[in-house]
């Protein structure tokens, strides 16, 4: 099984080698390597997965490489094997897979078709390497790793000015919490000597008590551990404050926006967090803090995905808002729910990023939604996937998104924390109100087409490349959550991978009872009535356009501006950074270095030396007086001491 | 019998000459070369007088194998004067001062 797992992280890795030797190919073969190097992957993973719950080994690490083998620690590159960890790589590679069967239609007009396969492939490696790390080591490579490939991708067209400004704003902001990833990385280096994810665990309970010294204050240092990995979290996983890099993200390929949002870039912070649930769960505060972003971000995000109006921000402002959902998830300590609202949004958010690239193809690179409409007739297929995509979104009853947007939100409601419970619950109608307005403006009202492309035929909608991802997107994305549910729920999926179970038995047996009766149960409660209201206030206000709002406009600009966010990062940033830079140079580089020592230092041997060549005065007569008179003195010296 | 203290004053009075001559000539290069010889000259008429005093030829030898050398070098220092005047058409001393810092 080790080896297997081994073959199955190092496929996409070996394909991105080969895909490099031959990047001046043919695509044939770039089609080739990269798609077969995923699929080994995901059968691989499926693969190990029916052998993992068949045989049910427990967790298992192993170690190959050895980086640094000194006495106080040792760094490996080394395989953890557990429920949690394949089934993320099941995930990964399966919206991974049909992402890069999408491209192939997708992309097949580019010019760096092969350079994009390249990138991809790598993007996958870098998320199996995270999500099979057995230690923060490997973690923090992966992570890395995921950082540069998004920042690759982000700015897949290099000559387009906005895509580099976006991947160097991911790029930058991404670095701000690798700052607390990499603090917290070594102070666990400095407080247990190790690395390795198990013998974190063992030693959990009695590391608790430690505490470090910072600057003079104290923390305990499991906390301060906790706190500092899960800044780096907030920034991959996009939670205020580091959000903003990831609507900015959508100048990349449709195809990569499905990539980084459903599978290998912004669930990693999710990932690391419930990897590290066991440890979580010993700290105090932190895990208040985690659930308080969490929703903060659920709520505020998603008011601003009402203003947008390119197809592909709105729905990366619903990542970050769904996101926070599996944040707050994991502050309520419900990590077994967050990585199932993890699963499916990876599904579900794939099939929405792959409808809205169907779309943008259709109309010819337009992603304004007021320039796209009536494409209902004209694109059935991505029609019925993106309305079963958004129903998942939205969660009404029996669909993936359903189960698992319902449970968090019932459960952190359940356990009693009113003010994250009341903005989750507000949240379902912002979520509402902005998928069905892509929704009906997309494929109702007047189509924007024109007139020799409106063609009812259905063969004229994209290739069957693109659709065919749409088509297997749409199963896991509706009935997904209505298999894994129970077994997720009593702890069979995850088993002990994450803590807190007995947290969940609780909810599951004074809540849940079945997924039939949750279902049933849904119905009588007060977040079906608010999604009643959102779709029917929808329906009247972007469809039937029966009245119209007038929004203040102050709330219209914060909203747009995101609450300060654009200016604070486009704006105010660059220009304090600016300023302090300015003075660095004026004051550093300029005053001491540059003046101070270079130009000084030489002007004082100048200065010395232009004094000292006026005893050279190259008359003969003057240095036979002076050797003379040496000479003299030289005596009178000798007469002297004797 | 004239003194030796006279020989030795004698020779002071050529040396002093010689090294004035060196310090204070600002015209000629080969007043320089000539003040040079004499410089020699007094310091072996040194050798001499204080050989013959205290006995010794050793002294006097000496003297022939020094001006050997010095016939080398005014040969030596004349032939750089040649090669100068060629290069520079001078030999005046104040020209002479590409060592300047």
């Amino acid at each position: 099984m080790i080896a297997l797992t081994l073959i199955l992280l190092l496929s996409p890795l070996i394909g991105t080698l080969l895909l490099l030797l031959c990047q001046n190919s043919s695509k044939d073969l770039t089609i080739l390597i990269s798609n077969i190097s995923i699929l080994i992957a995901f059968l691989l993973s499926l693969f190990i997965l029916y052998l993992f719950y068949s045989s049910n080994p427990g967790p298992i690490s192993a170690n190959f490489l050895t980086f640094a083998d000194t006495k106080l620690f040792s760094l490996h590159f080394g395989i953890y094997i557990d429920s949690l960890a394949l089934i993320m790589s099941s995930v990964v590679t399966s919206v991974s897979l049909l992402v890069h069967y999408y491209s192939i239609s997708y992309m097949k007009d580019d010019t760096s078709f092969n350079r994009f396969f390249i990138y991809t492939n790598f993007f996958t490696f870098s998320m199996l390497l995270i999500v099979f790390a057995n230690n923060f080591l490997q973690l923090f490579i992966g992570w890395e790793l995921v950082g540069l490939s998004s920042y690759l991708l982000i700015g897949f067209w290099i000559k387009k000015e906005s895509a580099i400004k976006a991947n160097y704003k991911a790029f930058l902001v991404n670095r701000v919490g690798d700052i607390g990833l990499l603090l917290g990385l070594c102070l666990i280096l400095l407080s247990y000597n190790t690395t390795d994810y198990n013998q974190i665990f063992q030693i959990k309970n009695s590391i608790n008590i430690d505490s470090v010294s910072i600057f003079g204050f104290t923390f305990n240092a499991l906390s301060a551990i906790c706190l500092l990995l899960f800044i780096g979290a907030m920034a991959k996983s996009a939670q205020v404050p580091l959000q903003f890099w990831l609507p900015d993200s959508m100048e990349g390929p449709t195809p990569i926006s499905a990539l980084i949002h459903a599978a290998t870039m912004v669930t990693a912070g999710i990932y690391m967090v419930a990897r590290l649930s066991p440890l979580y769960e010993l700290t105090d505060g932190v895990l208040i803090f985690i659930l308080y972003v969490g929703s903060i971000t659920a709520f505020f995000l998603g008011l601003v995905a009402l203003v947008q109006n390119d197809i592909k921000r709105i729905i990366a402002y619903s990542t970050i808002s769904q996101l926070g959902y599996m944040t707050a998830a994991l502050g309520a300590s419900l990590y077994s729910l967050a990585m199932f609202h993890l699963i499916t949004h990876a599904f579900f958010k794939a099939l929405l990023f792959l409808c809205a690239g169907s779309i943008i193809i259709k109309c010819h690179h337009e992603q304004d939604i007021r320039k796209i409409g009536g494409l209902r007739k004209y694109m059935p297929i991505t029609y019925l996937a993106f309305m079963y995509a958004s129903l998942s979104l939205i969660g009404f009853p029996i669909t993936s998104g359903f189960y698992s947007k319902e449970s968090i939100i019932d459960a952190i409601g359940y356990f009693g924390h009113t003010i994250p419970y009341l903005m989750l619950l507000l949240s379902i109608f912002t979520t509402t109100l902005y998928t069905s307005k892509i929704f009906f403006k997309v494929f109702f009202g007047e189509s924007t087409l024109p007139k020799e492309e409106q063609n009812e035929n259905p063969s004229n909608e994209n290739d069957r490349q693109m659709l065919l991802p749409l088509f297997i997107l749409t199963a896991p994305s509706v009935f997904l959550g209505l298999f894994i549910y129970d077994p997720l729920m009593i702890g069979i999926l995850f088993q002990n991978s994450l803590a807190a179970n007995e947290l969940m038995m609780s909810f599951y047996n004074g809540y849940v009872i079945n997924s039939f009766k949750f279902f049933l149960h849904s119905f009588t409660t007060i977040n079906f009535l608010i999604l009643l209201i959102g779709l029917i206030f929808s329906y009247l206000y972007y469809y039937k356009k029966a009245f119209s709002i007038n929004v203040p406009h102050f709330i219209r600009t914060t909203l747009t501006k995101e609450y300060g966010f654009e200016s604070l990062s486009s704006y105010l940033i660059p220009k304090v950074q600016n300023i302090f830079t300015k003075y660095l140079w004026r004051k550093i580089d300029i005053s001491t270095i540059d003046n101070g020592l270079i130009n000084n230092t030489s002007s004082f041997i100048n200065n010395l030396s232009s004094k000292m060549k006026k005893l050279q005065t190259g008359f003969i007569y003057h240095y036979s007086l002076i050797i003379i008179s040496a000479l003299i003195l030289l005596l009178i010296l000798m007469r002297i001491t004797h | 019998m004239i003194p030796i203290s006279y020989y030795l004053i004698l020779s002071t009075i050529i040396f002093t000459l010689s090294v004035a001559g060196i310090f204070l000539n600002r015209k000629n290069i080969l007043v320089l070369l000539m003040s040079l010889e004499l410089m020699f000259l007094s310091v072996n008429f040194n050798l001499i007088t204080l050989g013959n005093y205290l006995g010794d030829l050793t002294g006097q030898v000496f003297v022939f194998f020094v001006l050997t050398v010095v016939a080398a070098e005014s040969a030596i220092g004349l032939a750089l004067l040649i090669v100068l005047f060629r290069n520079k058409k001078t030999i005046d001393v104040d020209d002479l001062s590409e060592l300047k810092g």
